[in-house]
């Protein structure tokens, strides 16, 4: 039911030609209902590929879109945290030095455009 | 990659520089720690960055800064896979380890330095002396937010 709702809500927002954002918060709810609550394995990751969509659009984006993003990344780290204790660890970024045998620096390696060590 | 790194470890990130080295700009929270022996190899830089961390965090993940596709996921996955029983959680894909997209406990800083200092560079020397959990690409994709974008973090880094 849950797969069927959601294939209509994009079904429809495309038809407007819309993306997947318009309807975030309702897929978002129905996504969570499906992994929690489905006996089938396939029907609680059923909207696992959407909603990576929905994760990769919004990545680093300003706006509502942007924090509707983050609310989905914060969902992960909170249940990462409650097994492993996620809350006490932290990043260390090695920028390479001269990088000699690559032949340059790859701190200064760009990546579409953007410096790809950089934020 | 510092902003990547950032997210995920929710900003507390430290990005190790030579010194006088050419710097972009850095996410927020990210903290530069310049080290002054160049050349010396990612044991001499995962000194400086646990030396860094050091009583601020029980684990760090650690990256290198040429993996443009990291992805947050990745690094929960791999961060959330160290329990109690292992030192070092040490993904496996490909046929290699990768030390350089692995999370350590921050403990671990006075081993690595002996190892330096008895001029023992490799980070396969450190896993020789502690508590290793290897995760091969099965063990990584177990966790379907790690499924869920896809496979490029098997080749992420250039």
């Amino acid at each position: 039911v849950g797969s069927h709702k959601a294939l209509m809500l994009l079904t429809d927002v495309l038809a407007r030609g819309e993306g997947p954002e318009a309807v975030a918060d309702e897929l978002e709810r129905i996504e969570e209902a499906a992994r929690l609550t489905s006996i089938c394995g396939l029907g609680q990751v059923a909207l696992g590929p959407v909603m990576s969509v929905l994760r990769m659009r919004t990545e680093g984006e300003e706006g509502e879109a942007g924090r509707r993003g983050r609310r989905l990344r914060a969902r992960t780290t909170l249940t990462r945290a409650t097994v492993a204790g996620m809350a006490a660890a932290a990043g260390i970024v090695l920028a390479g030095g001269r990088s000699s045998r690559m032949g340059t620096p790859k701190a200064t390696l760009e990546w579409h455009g953007r410096r790809c060590c950089g934020g | 990659v510092t902003g990547i790194v950032a997210r995920a470890t929710e900003g507390r990130s430290s990005w190790c520089a030579r010194a006088g080295q050419d710097l972009p700009a850095m996410a927020k929270g990210v903290e530069v720690t310049e080290d002054d022996k160049e050349g010396r190899g990612p044991l001499q830089g995962l000194a400086a960055g646990l030396a860094a961390v050091d009583g601020r965090a029980e684990i760090a993940f650690v990256s290198s800064t040429d993996a443009p596709l990291l992805h947050p996921a990745f690094v929960r996955r791999v961060v959330g896979a160290l329990d109690g029983e292992h030192d070092v959680a040490l993904p496996q894909a490909g046929g290699f380890p990768h030390p350089l997209a692995a999370a350590y406990r921050t403990e671990l800083l006075p081993s690595v330095q002996q190892l330096i200092a008895a001029d023992r560079m490799r980070p396969a020397f450190l896993f020789e002396t502690c508590r290793v959990q290897r995760l091969d690409e099965a063990a990584l994709l177990a966790d379907p937010a790690v499924a869920a974008y896809d496979r490029r973090w098997t080749r992420c880094s250039t």
